[in-house]
């Protein structure tokens, strides 16, 4: 288990060395002059010739790319917007979509799980029938409008939440609804579907002609098993949450990382969106990690193959 | 077993509910104010900083030697005086007894490190031609200051409204960090977490009328429902445009609060590029302008928020002239000049155009929504025109770099004419400057030439009289309109006015109803 996890981790250079290599000659191609959009139209042309020169911009390509990869190995990336090291800038938002992403996931889970595993256990009932509405609901409500109903419902209308911004929990509430709503529909689905497969299984009468109770067999025996497909769209949309909240952190005014990232691009800070997409990766990469990681613990099956 | 659960949820239900309503309409704390912003300040370095958000906020905290007066002129801010001893110098008096945020009093040896740290090569300040344009800076005493210019230059008042910082800071080749961002205003930095929130308090040692508030707290809310949505919660007390012009009706008969409106400062055209073939025919430019038919855009697409512009100073300017060539609707005579300008319409009113233009506009929903309109007005003299909308920093390349054909900006905070000269200049041309058009007319270029190095204001009035007219005639640009200066506030908040450029300094007056 360990030697696996090791070399999951020995992965991550060459994935984070690609991200980079991609960001960089990507955001090069984009049209659009981060020294005159700092300076503005004003500027003196030694002035913008000096700028261009500390952002190694007057150098050729692939010594901007030896000079990217020194800056960052040595911390010293700076933003050309917010004139401060990328890390200073990066991790309070960093952290910003990490509560609200993990909030979010939490309100999926708690709700789609359920649902998913009534709704397959009580497959063609009416609750069944409430639940996949729910889910299809859920996929196919979009965040900017679900968003502001929320708003005018629980802020404007019960006057019980704040509309936006971020300073303390209430303010996290919206913004985690309106996310999570979103993907517990898709995740009860997953959970359905995958329980679906689960309890046609021959195993499952085995479980009951021991004389084990429905309920252990359900939670136990036909969860456990169920689990993997489901661990792993909750991998992939916590990722996706990381950098794709963009829409929901700009409706509730959220300061998390998406929105900076756009914000970044637009302005064309180049070294901070090259920060951001690392971390964003980097993030990605630890998630997926921790997913492969439960599966060993939900499946034992994994953990003998992986040990073996 | 179903009623427990039953019982249990509805009584979380009702704690959280109960919960909740104890926060149910936010009232402001009695001596403190929150503003709605749509974007954060990149910095408030005031050496740095160049954005609109800062630069209305900055005046609370770093005021210049100059602010903008009433007519757009300088007024005295920092100084009680100044003389001017010979076209290229000038003596300035401070004000005795201004003092920074750290208690020591502001002198002449703060406005001179201010000035000379704008060269600094590791700063990069957008702000270093004004320290170019200054042969030296020779402090008399304490308050007073003598400022020799490479060359007689009449605009440097409106740019000495630069924020003034502590000499031991400006000598700082960095940007300044949260808690040096002190000046002589009425107020200083606490915190500052961008993108989010900027916080000021009062300075207590700031000489002037002492604020009502305590505490000002600028919060960033880009989306512009949830931004009114917060005012009428009551979360935010007060915001500036954008308004999106669809809601203003409900605003004006909400009583909770208060719709505000001036004329304002931002010009918005239509620019043409004298290096095409088709535009640099003056008589297509002049039909373009009489194909538009600005009241109707006015009157419905923006709901008569601004107000239509014929130059690109505003009325309320010092140096406007009113008698300037204008371009009414004209849709016939705009179809009799392509016919003359060798343009006509192949097929009468048939499908086929006289001729193709693209418009590049940015990604703002009412910025296409106005070019899908003027588009429209030009199809119907037989021009047709593709709508190409960009992300703002690939529009802004292609401009500079006078790969377009037509496009709609905005000039923002039009206070000194000279502008003129970055706009319209044969010298201008990027990336020297805003000439985006490309357009050169040698009798232009003498006339600004002696409007900006005359120091005499109402020959320069004569000048910028000329230069007006001649614009007005060449038609580098389309005038649109003005943008009207809308403020949305809480109805108890008193005494509060938008500075011209929509400057925040007015909350340093303004106080809530008792």
């Amino acid at each position: 288990m360990r030697s696996y996890f090791l070399k999951r981790l020995l992965w991550f250079f060459p994935v984070l060395l690609g991200v980079s290599l991609v960001v960089f000659f990507f955001i090069h191609l984009i049209p659009g002059d981060p020294v005159l959009m700092m300076l503005g139209e004003s500027a003196q042309s030694g002035q913008v010739e000096n700028l261009r020169h500390q952002l190694h911009l007057d150098l050729p390509l692939h010594r901007q790319l030896i000079l990217f990869f020194a800056d960052l190995l040595q911390g010293k990336m700076i933003s050309i917007f917010y004139q401060k090291p990328v890390l200073e800038v990066i991790f309070p938002k960093l952290a910003a979509t990490l509560e609200l992403a993990l909030s979010a996931m939490l309100i999926a889970i708690l709700i789609a799980l359920p649902i998913g595993i009534l709704s397959a256990l009580r497959k063609n009932s009416w609750f069944d029938f409430l639940a996949r509405i729910f889910s299809l609901l859920g996929v196919s409500v979009p965040n900017f409008w679900m968003g502001p109903l929320l708003i005018l419902l629980f802020s404007i209308r019960l006057g019980w939440l704040p509309v936006s911004g971020k300073d303390g929990i209430l303010h996290l509430i919206l913004p985690a609804l309106t996310l999570g709503l979103a993907m517990s529909g898709f995740l009860s689905r997953m959970s359905r579907a995958s329980m679906l497969e689960v309890l046609g299984a021959k195993y499952l009468e085995s479980a009951r002609a021991k004389g084990l109770k429905e309920a252990a067999v359900i939670l136990k025996h036909a969860l456990r098993n169920a689990l993997i497909p489901i661990l792993t769209v909750i991998g992939l949309q916590f990722g996706a949450l990381l950098s794709g909240a963009v829409i929901t952190e700009t409706i509730f005014a959220w300061p998390g990382i998406g929105r900076l990232l756009i914000n970044a691009i637009f302005s064309r800070d180049f070294p901070l969106v090259q920060a951001c997409v690392l971390i964003i990766s980097f993030s990605y990469l630890v998630v997926n990690l921790l997913v492969d990681l439960c599966y060993a613990l939900a499946d034992a099956r994994v953990r003998l193959w992986r040990e073996k | 077993m179903a009623g427990g659960i039953e019982k249990r949820v509805w009584l979380a239900i009702a704690v959280a509910g109960f919960l909740s309503c104890s926060r149910e309409r936010l009232a402001p704390e009695p001596r403190e104010i929150v503003v709605g912003l749509e974007a954060s300040p990149s910095t408030l370095d005031p050496r740095l900083a160049r954005d609109a958000y800062a630069l209305q906020i900055m005046p609370l905290v770093f005021p210049g030697l100059f602010e903008t007066g009433e007519n757009l002129e300088p007024e005295p801010n920092l100084v009680s005086g100044y003389e001017q001893m010979d076209e290229r110098t000038y003596l300035f008096q401070l004000k005795p007894g201004m003092r920074f945020a750290n208690g020591r009093e502001l002198g002449s040896a703060d406005v001179k490190a201010t000035i000379e740290s704008l060269k600094q090569p590791g700063l990069n300040s957008p702000y270093a031609e004004l320290a170019d344009r200054i042969q030296a800076i020779e402090i008399l005493d304490r308050f007073r200051l003598k400022i020799e210019l490479t060359e007689p230059f009449a605009p440097i008042l409106v740019q000495l409204n630069l924020g003034i910082l502590p000499a031991e800071l400006a000598g700082k080749s960095s940007s300044l960090k949260t808690e040096e961002l002190y000046g002589a205003g009425p107020f200083q930095v606490e915190s500052f977490e961008p993108g989010a929130k900027l916080s000021l308090r009062q300075n207590p040692y700031f000489r002037g009328a002492r604020p009502y508030f305590e505490r000002i707290e600028f919060r960033i809310i880009p989306e512009d429902t949830t931004r009114l949505l917060s005012l009428e919660k009551g979360e935010i007390q007060i915001l500036q445009n954008p308004i999106p012009v669809d809601e203003l009706k409900r605003l004006k008969a909400d009583p909770r609060l208060t719709v505000s409106e001036q004329l304002g400062i931002n010009y918005t055209y239509l620019g043409f590029n004298f290096r095409d073939p088709i535009l640099s025919s003056l008589p297509v430019r002049q039909a373009i302008a009489h194909s538009l038919n600005r009241g109707q855009l006015i009157n419905c697409l923006l709901k008569g928020t601004v107000t239509k512009a014929e130059s690109l100073i505003s009325p309320r300017h010092w140096a406007y002239e009113p008698e300037v060539a204008a371009y009414d609707y004209h849709p016939d005579l705009a179809m009799t000049l392509l016919d003359q300008a060798g343009f006509p319409d192949p097929d009468g009113i048939g499908p086929k155009p006289r001729f193709k233009l693209i418009y590049k506009t940015s990604q703002n929903q009412q910025r296409i929504w106005i070019a899908q309109a003027i588009a429209d007005q030009l199809g119907k003299v037989g021009i047709d025109v593709e709508v190409r909308s960009l992300e703002w920093g690939t529009l802004f390349a292609d401009i500079q770099a006078g790969n377009f054909q037509i496009y709609t900006l905005t000039w923002v905070g039009v206070v000194e004419p000279d502008i003129y000269y970055t706009a319209f200049h044969s010298q201008s041309l990027p990336p020297k400057g805003a000439n985006r058009g490309r357009y050169q007319n040698p009798g232009l270029d003498q006339l600004l030439d002696q409007a900006r190095t005359n120091p005499s204001r109402p020959e320069r009035k004569v000048f910028y009289s000329r230069v007006q007219k001649i614009l007005a005639q060449d038609l580098p640009y389309v005038s649109l309109w003005y943008s009207n200066n809308l403020v949305v506030s809480d109805q108890r908040l008193l005494g509060f006015e938008l500075g011209p450029g929509g400057e925040w300094t007015g909350l340093a007056r303004a106080r809530w109803r008792e």
